[in-house]
């Protein structure tokens, strides 16, 4: 008999990840601490007036032609905080980024971005943002620098000043040598990492990443997950969206589950899991008096529900650790003999499902 | 065998699917055969030329000679005689003014101002209005002379309608035996253009169809075909195919589309068909070796369309090759388009068999089988740099 | 504006390195007008040239001998007139050593003189053009005198005219006959030569090619991803366009003028006063750029948009002259008038012909006419890019 769990890691605080991060940026090889530090520095300097949120979004509206993209969103991101939209495909998320950033028009609703109004024409506000676009937005012609330049004058930047930060930039995302090299003769990952960069350039107060990760080899993906937790933990905000659960969990503070267009809830990770109502799954797969052991099991205490097939038994319950020997010692005594116990505590994908019905991942 | 016959049939589907081609391979053909033939057509004629002037029996008399003569005659104003003048829509302007009109009512002198431009026909419609002006007169004249010798005007004028219808006038019987006249005499409007065009059309589409070599090789496509159980040599063999098969799609089309619309004659069919198939032989292997040499498909794109362009004009596909002088038309024959023409005009006018055309024939193989063998050598090294 | 001429420099240095601007704006419309000028431009040359007649005229006939005279009075370019045996003349013509054999038959001036038909045989060679048709003219004219002459005396006959007075009356009639002078007025000169059309012609076409490469740049930052982060920097969104249409004016005026520069250059032609030009330049750039901005509105991919500029550059170019002069005349010249194209070639030829920035008042007016209706258009017309 082999006992099965898929660990699950603790909520982190934001203090935990701060002491990971550190342990972890010795070893990482795109972390570069004095880059974090000086763009969580640069980044703490508000751009406008005093401001709570990095980030208001209130009631936002977007259509295209009958399909009501964005249907009501409102949301907000706090200086320093990491926020998740997890939502599969189709759910609304790069149209919120699109109207977050002021790429296009709300129907209907506002945005503001440190303390001062978001939107298509407002040429203050986009400077507190820096983008990063699901769709690689390279210059394939221009050399790594030569991009990195264009952007940053277009930010406003010049001279030494920028000259010395496309170094840190280059730096910071292990581009240095190639800085000479059309982008046309990158690799796949090498474009993404510039991608970011670019973004970065003008050390925004809220970087927006819109599912980075996709299409990314596992390599080249860790190291994204990487330089986003040590931007994150010198203090840059970040609006993070993906379909990807373990992602949201291993990097955001808040996460919010988008869905046709709408918020269906929003919380820190633990909130989010109470939703199914804390409840684990318990399986038991095996040979023998099934329906018996299900009928055992039905009495204890621990079990809320238990559901049978031909060569299992899910339970849920209510602790899982703790109700395992008992469950385990009930079916082996009234003639299961089991083969595999797998303990599932609830997960995002739970509550996605719980609260759509759907599956996250498509 | 069957590979390369199944690489081409998805080439010409590519091809014929491709709804940008609808517009350049279907209906640009066709659009500029009926524009350079009606343009050549109408400028047929002795000339033109522009009258202003007021209605008057001076300027009815004029335009009436002269368009006995065979020359167009506009009626307008004065400034739009200028202005035809120099638009280069006349050849020459006459202005009648009201001055002249009544002189010529009067039966006295008269004086027409000319304006000429700078046309090529410019002298000889010139010419025709001098001898149309001496004409003018002539019966008032008749008259006064037979009223001085003592007829009754009346009397005077019926005679002379009487001899007139009676006497046969001299004329001139004018043979032309220009070796170019002759050449072109029998041709109808738009045959002369028609097989020029289909040349042009024929190389530039070939032509074009080097981008989408670049593409195949840029999509991976090329990668996953030799991925298959399909050798290198087959693969080639299907793309050169290929591109033969859509060049000589799109020149029977532009044969039979300008046979049905402007029932251009095309001659003996199998023979022009051969003709056809050898020259797009020479265009497939040219775009094989473009497509080949050339990564980037805008550059490819442009190089294509320059050259294909360049050729058909020094190869006789714009200007007929008859009206080349005599050295430029020796050069001409370095390009393909030359040497088509060629059998295309002995078939067409001189309804010549397959021995007439040989030569041509020949040399338009030889120069199919050199870009062939070229363009499959590149092909060949380009599939390295596909995977 | 700063960000502006950043986007511009860049545009500018991306597009000459990747090399198609140049390729598809110089080389090609220069290699192009090199081989048009040598194939077309040979064939249009106006000067008359000499000519050289094998007439065989029966001995003793004054009437025929008219004809020889009158031709050798034609004064515009020279005639050679060699009387020869009607065998001789058809073979002269036959070998090229004449252009034209005129064999007139024996009897000819009592055929006339009595009204029985008369028929002279002229038999035209290589090599026969204007100059021959002008000699053919001549002759005709000689031919109605003769019968005119012929008609009136015969008249005379019937009307009772005395013999004696008969002879008189041919001179009489022709002394009598009103005279029609032609004089010569101001010869117009607002042409370009053929070379000149087709230097104008082949740069007004290939102008709009390039300019494409500006503002079709629009479509291609869409699909290349890079528009998105253009729309998120800090600055008013229609810099974006505004650096597209000013990138493509820039490569439209630089180009043309090289075009025009080097063409006038290489083929002798002159177009006139450099401030005129420079303004029809201008001008021109200013309507094949705002066409451009209709294409990318309405155009969903680059290739879209690629296609639909060169059917649209191909057309207006065909109908502007660039490959062989368009002439119509009615509506349909009116239609072809209001093309951009035309009107700069229009534009050209008034300046080649001496004229200066007062006279291309109307070719200017139509150019930026055309620009501000499709920049009025691109505003209207829905923009079916901009789905993210």
């Amino acid at each position: 008999m082999r006992a099965r769990e898929r660990a699950r890691k603790p909520p982190r605080t934001r203090h935990d990840r701060c002491q990971t991060d550190r342990a972890q940026r010795h070893q990482s090889t795109t972390g570069g601490q004095a880059l974090s530090t000086q763009v969580a520095a640069e980044s703490a300097h508000p751009t406008g007036p005093g401001y709570e949120h990095v980030l208001v979004a209130r009631d936002l509206v977007r259509r295209y032609g009958d399909l009501t993209a964005v249907d009501g969103v409102s949301f907000h991101i706090d200086p320093g905080e990491t926020y998740g939209l997890l939502g599969p495909n189709g759910a609304g998320k790069t149209t919120t980024i699109s109207i977050v950033a002021g790429l296009i028009p709300a129907h209907a609703g506002t945005v503001t971005v440190a303390g001062r109004p978001m939107g298509p024409g407002e040429v203050v506000g986009k400077r507190s943002i820096g983008l990063v676009p699901q769709d690689l937005a390279i210059y394939p012609e221009l050399t790594a620098r030569e991009n990195l330049a264009f952007f940053g004058r277009l930010q406003g930047m010049r001279g030494k000043p920028l000259a010395r930060r496309i170094d840190e930039v280059l730096d910071l995302i292990a581009l240095s040598d190639r800085a000479k090299d059309a982008t046309k003769e990158f690799s796949g990952g090498m474009k993404r990492r510039l991608n970011i960069g670019i973004g970065l350039l003008h050390a925004p107060t809220l970087l927006i990443l819109d599912e980075p990760t996709v299409g990314v080899d596992p390599q080249s993906r860790n190291a994204i997950l990487e330089s986003v937790e040590a931007l994150s933990g010198g203090g840059m905000a970040v609006l993070y969206t993906t379909h990807y659960m373990e992602e949201a969990e291993r990097l955001c503070d808040r996460i919010a589950i988008i869905d046709s267009g709408r918020i269906q809830a929003e919380g820190t990770r633990s909130e989010l899991i109470t939703l199914t109502g804390g409840l684990d799954y318990i399986r038991l797969t095996g040979e023998g008096k099934i329906a018996d052991a299900a009928t055992a099991l039905r009495e204890l205490a621990s079990v809320v529900q238990v559901v049978a097939d031909r060569h299992a038994l899910t339970l849920t319950v209510r602790e899982a650790p703790t109700a395992v020997p008992g469950i385990v010692t009930t079916a082996t005594a009234t003639g299961m003999t089991l083969s595999e116990v797998e303990i599932v505590r609830p997960d995002l994908e739970s509550v996605f499902l719980h609260l759509t019905g759907k599956a996250l991942r498509d | 065998m069957r590979a390369a016959l199944a690489i081409a049939g998805v080439e010409l589907r590519r091809f014929l699917r491709d709804r940008s081609n609808i517009f350049f391979v279907f209906i640009f053909p066709l659009l500029l055969v009926l524009v350079i033939g009606s343009q050549f057509a109408g400028g047929g004629g002795n000339g033109r030329i522009a009258i202003a002037g007021d209605d008057s029996a001076l300027r009815t008399a004029v335009a009436s000679a002269l368009e006995n003569d065979g020359v167009t005659v506009s009626l307008t104003g004065a400034d739009a005689v200028r202005e035809l003048l120099a638009r280069g829509r006349s050849d020459v302007g006459l202005v009648i003014s009201p001055t002249a009109a009544a002189a010529f009512d009067a039966g006295d002198g008269v004086v027409l101002e000319t304006i000429t431009g700078s046309q090529q026909g410019t002298q000889a419609v010139l010419q025709r209005v001098r001898t149309a002006a001496a004409g003018l007169a002539v019966e008032k004249g008749q008259v006064a002379a037979l009223v001085g010798a003592g007829v009754g005007e009346s009397q005077a004028s019926a005679a002379l309608a009487d001899v007139s219808g009676s006497m046969t006038r001299p004329s001139l019987a004018v043979v032309d035996i220009d070796r170019i006249a002759q050449e072109f005499s029998g041709l109808g409007t738009f045959d002369l253009g028609a097989a020029g065009e289909t040349l042009l059309f024929v190389f530039l589409a070939s032509l074009a169809g080097s981008s989408t070599l670049i593409q195949t090789r840029r999509l991976g496509v090329m990668a996953r075909t030799l991925a298959a159980p399909v050798s290198a040599r087959q693969a080639i063999a299907g793309q050169s195919l290929g591109r033969l098969t859509i060049a000589v799609f799109q020149g029977a089309y532009i044969m039979l589309a300008t046979s049905v619309l402007f029932r251009v004659s095309w001659g003996n069919l199998w023979l022009s068909l051969l003709v056809l198939a050898t020259f797009s032989a020479v265009a497939a292997g040219a775009a094989m070796l473009v497509g080949s040499l050339i990564d980037n498909d805008g550059a490819a794109s442009g190089i294509g369309v320059g050259l294909g362009l360049v050729l058909a004009a020094l190869g006789g596909s714009m200007l007929p090759l008859e009206l080349f002088p005599d050295t430029l038309r020796t050069i001409a024959h370095i390009t393909p388009h030359a040497w088509a023409y060629d059998a295309f005009a002995k078939i067409q006018r001189h309804d010549a068999g397959l021995v007439d055309i040989l030569p041509q024939l020949g040399v338009l193989a030889a120069m199919a089988a050199v870009l062939l063998v070229a363009g499959t050598w590149t092909l060949r090294r380009s599939m390295a740099r596909a995977l | 504006m700063r960000q502006l001429w950043t986007m511009t420099a860049s545009d500018l240095r991306q597009r000459v390195r990747d090399k198609s601007v140049i390729i598809f704006g110089l080389v090609v419309p220069l290699a192009l007008m090199f081989v048009f000028n040598l194939t077309i431009g040979s064939t249009n040359d106006i000067t008359l040239k000499p000519l050289t007649i094998g007439a065989s005229v029966p001995a003793d006939d004054a009437l025929a001998a008219t004809l020889v005279t009158a031709l050798a009075q034609v004064d515009s370019f020279a005639i050679t007139v060699d009387e020869v045996s009607a065998d001789e003349a058809g073979a002269r013509v036959r070998s090229g050593k004449a252009q034209l054999a005129v064999v007139v038959p024996d009897g000819f001036g009592d055929a006339v003189r009595q009204g029985r038909p008369a028929v002279i045989d002229v038999t035209e060679g290589d090599g026969s053009g204007v100059e021959t048709d002008i000699a053919l003219s001549v002759m005709q004219g000689v031919l109605d005198h003769l019968s005119a002459s012929a008609v009136v005396i015969n008249a005379g006959v019937q009307t009772g005219v005395a013999r004696d007075r008969l002879g008189a009356l041919a001179e009489q009639a022709a002394t009598a006959t009103p005279t029609v002078t032609l004089t010569e007025g101001q010869a117009s000169t607002e042409q370009l030569s053929t070379s000149g059309a087709l230097v104008a012609g082949q740069a007004g076409l290939f102008l709009l090619f390039t300019v494409g490469f500006g503002v079709l740049g629009l479509v291609a930052e869409r699909e290349q991803g890079t528009m998105a982060r253009l729309r998120s920097m800090p600055m008013r969104p229609g810099l974006i366009v505004a650096a597209k249409g000013l990138v493509g004016y820039i490569l439209g005026v630089v180009a043309t003028s090289v075009l025009l520069t080097v063409g006038s250059m290489f083929f002798d032609v002159s177009f006139g006063s450099p401030i005129a030009i420079a303004a029809l330049v201008l001008c021109a750039v200013a309507a094949a750029t705002s066409l451009m901005f209709i294409i990318a509105r309405v155009a969903r991919t680059a290739e879209q948009a690629s296609i639909a500029q060169s059917i649209l550059a191909l057309v207006l170019g065909l109908a502007g002259g660039a490959f062989f002069p368009l002439a119509a005349t009615g509506l349909a010249g009116r239609l072809l008038d209001l093309n951009p194209i035309a009107a700069f070639t229009r534009g050209l030829g008034i300046t080649a012909g001496g004229g200066g920035l007062a006279d291309i008042g109307v070719p200017v007016a139509i150019m930026l006419g055309f620009a501000v209706i499709c920049l009025a258009l691109s505003r209207l017309v829905p923009d079916r890019g901009r789905e993210l």
